[in-house]
């Protein structure tokens, strides 16, 4: 075969454009959803790191742990005190 | 997204450790210093209130003895018997005793400590112990 035809036979090969197969296009679109997916929840991470946003972020986490260990405590000592003046109390639990 | 995990990470443990601390430092190391620190007491009340405590720790612990002895015998009565015995009906009798004396107790002694604090936070006080006469029994 000379070489024009057997350029030409190859030519003709590359013009046949396989077909997708099935559940093709579900796979893509699934990928993509998925990446979207993935740089949305980057993104309310990604705010983390900015360092203004947790300065704040750790001052308020730092407020609340206080108020939270003051209530905490406040009701912790009231539970000892009302366990301490009831004698049946320490009786149940002395049992 | 790194950087954002370990600040995040950062930011809850500053959280949860500021609790501890905070817990940990205020948390009363007895009955008399919760009193004190909740109603604002002055050093000479703490005094009088401790003796308050004293003496009523002298009065609750043969109340609790006995309520122990009572039960035990009523626990002992009533898984020997199958039906309700006159011996049963005065252990039973014996335990409703020991408990309205327990509870009379527990009324004067509250009396006694709401009138060492300041007027304004008797009531809260009261509001606080009061269920523990009034409601005990079915609370257990």
């Amino acid at each position: 075969m000379n070489p024009d035809n057997q350029l030409s036979s190859l030519l003709r090969e590359w013009k046949k454009v396989p077909e997708a197969g099935t559940g093709f296009r579900r796979e893509v679109w699934s990928r993509i959803e998925s990446r979207r997916h993935a740089s949305r929840s980057e993104g309310w991470l990604s705010l983390f790191a900015l360092p203004r946003f947790a300065t704040v972020a750790a001052a308020v986490a730092v407020v609340v742990g206080v108020v939270a260990g003051n209530l905490q405590a406040r009701s912790a000592g009231e539970s000892l005190y009302l366990r301490s003046v009831d004698p049946l109390s320490l009786h149940a639990h002395g049992r | 997204m790194r950087k954002g995990i370990l600040a995040l990470a950062v930011i809850l443990v500053a959280g949860v450790a500021s609790f501890w601390i905070t817990r940990r430092c205020l948390v009363p190391s007895t009955p008399t210093s919760w009193l004190c620190q909740e109603y604002g007491l002055s050093t000479s009340d703490v005094e009088r209130l401790r003796d308050l405590e004293r003496s009523y720790g002298s009065r609750c612990g043969p109340y609790c003895d006995a309520m122990c002895e009572a039960n035990a015998r009523l626990d002992t009565l009533t898984l020997g018997s199958g039906s309700i015995t006159p011996e049963i009906r005065a252990a039973i009798a014996e335990t409703d005793r020991i408990r309205t004396e327990t509870r009379i107790a527990m009324l004067e002694h509250f009396y006694a400590v709401a009138a060492q604090l300041p007027p304004d936070k008797r009531r809260g006080y009261l509001l606080k112990v009061l269920p523990l006469v009034i409601d005990s029994c079915s609370r257990r």
